[in-house]
């Protein structure tokens, strides 16, 4: 059966690569045997329901502000939510799926999916990630870029995606990142899928994509990225 | 009337310290001078308009991608005397062209990044901007780019008159506040990065021009298009021709850009200018080719440099892949910027899919991003001479005895500086080649 794949609005959410998590994800179904369905949703264009995997990306305030009012209207995610059909929200995505969030200096409400409220944060927080995820991706380690200036506090039960070792992450609680049922929301660029191969293979394996098979040198990328990081993993962790 | 003794004073420093430059080993060369002239007199700038600039008409170059270029354009039809800096286009990269100059020149031709394009316009009252194109490039240390393309519209009061690309959405978006317009277009280019509409986010329809459904705002009508046979079109009548004497597309854009310019602050007809205009090579390496005589065969080596995704999209798509090897250099220094993702927004599903040696210091995520795009990853190697130096024998191997290497900014340089070791001697130009 093919798989559907979609990806949400990168004409606007799609400013720092995010839609190569799409593109790694359609390439590994292919890998497995199966057929995929890749389907960019434009801004402008209706959100099917049908789909197997969901994606959201980053991108700048006015287009965050934009991409929320489209996707309050009707609801479309809450109900591939009770699909339980997962999806994946980085950076602007993720904050658009918690109870509010910030763009142009403003807080404005989000989808409510996520027991998470994204403010402002005191500087701007780029550059390199790494960290211990929580999940069992297959990997001890995780790497992304992140370049964001909002702060994502979770509710105090939440789950975060992984421990921070270098860089910001949620911004203040040395986590980056949720999972919560079928979301998984994270400020990692990269794309977070290229580099990161076992999230990719987890995701997949949620909706009975089994890849077992992926090419070694899928791994080569991860490897580098870790190794060129480790280097904090040693050095006193962030508060 | 002499300048203000803070700014002579500057000027002194900065000339001082690049005479000091030229004999000691290069550090900072382009920068320094400047750096140092803007610490001593904040206002140099704005100094040097008021006094030995007062008869200077200055054309300021932004944007995107192709600011060197279109510089190198300009300074080609202005003439030697003009004042202008060459890729080093920041606060004090300006300040030290300015502070190299000697006497009242005519002119002044200056590419400025586009984040300071208020300051340096604030400071230098230019006769004519330029406004490229606007895509994203470098978000670790830039403004993303609406913000950058509304930060250049800031610059409206200072600026005469205001040449743009009338194909570009973002920056008609940001250029009503400019008194005069002159509007261009050039042969269709990639349209990624402004799907939705800068100003209100809705839908944008792009048949031969491009409009707003919701807010109306629409491509204004061009006063000079050139094509891609490079005709010169104005009012529907063919009234001449553009010959860059660099290849793609983009470069007709750019030439005709630089040719509007110089017709503004020279007063000639556009035709006029633009068939006196042809550049015989790149600038610093830039779309110039070279022969490998350390290599088997001695293939020749043709050498482009693009930062972002329109601008390697733009290059790619050019490319005549068929009968060359192609090597494809990456890096992530703070030049280039630290995050890679952006090579994910290179549309190579829409490109031929070549056989391709991948170099760099991220050279293995290249090598993902092509996989995942369905080209054969034939070699992935860090070293750049020995990149080449495979892709060469891979060329005698199949009788081929072309190389073509696309780089970001230091993957460049840093091939450009090591280019010896390869044996590589200036061959033909850009033009010669296609």
């Amino acid at each position: 059966m093919t798989v559907k794949i979609v990806s949400l609005f990168p004409d606007v959410l799609g400013t720092y690569g995010d839609h190569g998590n799409a593109r790694i994800l359609a390439h590994l179904v292919r890998l497995a045997g199966r057929t995929c369905e890749l389907t960019a949703v434009g801004i402008n264009d209706v959100v099917p329901l049908d789909g197997d995997l969901y994606l959201l990306g980053g991108g700048e305030d006015g287009p965050q502000a934009l991409a929320a009012r489209r996707l309050a209207d009707g609801s479309p995610l809450h109900r591939v939510v009770e699909r339980n059909r997962p999806i994946l929200a980085v950076c602007a995505g993720y904050q658009v799926l918690g109870r509010s969030f910030v763009a142009e200096g403003t807080t404005l409400p989000g989808l409510g999916l996520l027991p998470i409220d994204s403010v402002r944060g005191r500087a701007r927080m780029v550059g390199e990630v790494l960290m211990t995820p929580f999940a069992p991706i297959g990997q001890s380690l995780m790497t992304g870029f992140e370049n964001h200036g909002g702060q994502t506090i979770l509710d105090s039960d939440c789950q975060p995606l992984g421990r921070v070792y270098r860089g910001a992450g949620n911004g203040g609680d040395g986590h980056d990142g949720i999972v919560h049922g079928s979301i998984v929301g994270s400020y990692l660029h990269g794309p977070i899928l290229a580099r990161n191969p076992g999230l990719a293979l987890w995701l997949l394996s949620r909706i009975g994509v089994d890849v077992s098979d992926v090419p070694a040198h899928h791994w080569r990328l991860y490897e580098e990225r870790v190794r060129a990081s480790e280097g904090a993993l040693w050095t006193r962790r962030r508060a | 009337m002499d300048l203000p003794l803070r700014a002579r004073l500057a000027r002194q420093t900065a000339r001082l310290i690049a005479r000091g430059l030229q004999v000691t080993p290069r550090f900072q060369g382009e920068t320094l001078p400047g750096r140092i002239a803007l610490r001593i007199d904040p206002g140099f700038l704005s100094h040097n308009r008021e006094v030995s600039m007062l008869h200077t008409q200055t054309v300021l170059v932004t944007g995107t991608n192709g600011k060197t270029t279109t510089t190198a354009f300009i300074r080609s039809l202005l003439g030697p005397s003009v004042v202008s800096n060459r890729g080093s286009n920041l606060p004090w990269g300006i300040a030290s062209a300015l502070a190299q100059s000697t006497g009242a020149t005519p002119y002044a031709v200056l590419e400025v990044d586009e984040a300071y394009v208020p300051a340096v316009a604030a400071g230098l009252q230019p006769a004519v901007l330029v406004w490229l194109n606007m895509s994203r490039d470098q978000l670790d240390r830039n403004l993303e780019v609406r913000r950058l393309a509304a930060r250049v519209g800031e610059s409206a009061s200072s600026v005469d008159t205001l040449v743009a690309n009338a194909s570009d959405p973002l920056i008609v978006a940001n250029s009503a506040n400019f008194g005069a317009c002159v509007w261009v277009k050039g042969p269709p280019e990639w349209e990624g990065d402004a799907q939705a509409c800068p100003r209100c986010t809705g839908e944008l329809t792009y048949a031969e021009t491009w409009s707003c459904t919701s807010c109306g705002l629409q491509e204004p009508a061009s006063d000079y298009e050139v094509d891609g046979g490079g005709q010169l079109w104005h009012d529907g009548v063919i009234i001449g021709s553009v010959h860059p004497g660099l290849p793609g597309n983009f470069n007709l854009l750019n030439a005709l850009m630089a040719s509007v310019a110089v017709a503004l602050v020279g007063r000639e007809p556009v035709w006029e200018v633009a068939s006196r205009l042809s550049l015989t090579s790149g600038v610093e390496g830039r779309f110039a080719s070279w022969w490998l005589t350390a290599c088997e065969g001695t293939p020749t080596l043709i050498t482009y440099l693009a930062k972002n995704p329109a601008g390697w999209h733009a290059n790619l798509s050019m490319i005549d892949t068929n009968e060359s090897e192609l090597v494809l250099g990456l890096n992530a220094r703070i030049a280039d910027g630290r995050d890679t993702s952006w090579i994910w927004d290179v549309e190579f599903e829409r490109l031929q899919r070549t056989p391709t040696i991948v170099t760099g210091e991220r050279a293995t995520d290249l090598a993902l991003r092509l996989e995942v795009a369905g080209f054969e990853v034939v070699a992935v190697e860090p070293s750049q001479v020995r990149a080449v130096g495979f892709a060469a024998k891979r060329a005698a191997q199949k009788g081929r005895n072309r190389i073509v290497y696309l780089g970001n900014y230091t993957a460049f340089r840093s091939l450009i500086a090591t280019r010896a070791e390869l044996g590589a001697v200036v061959g033909l130009t850009g033009e010669a080649v296609l």
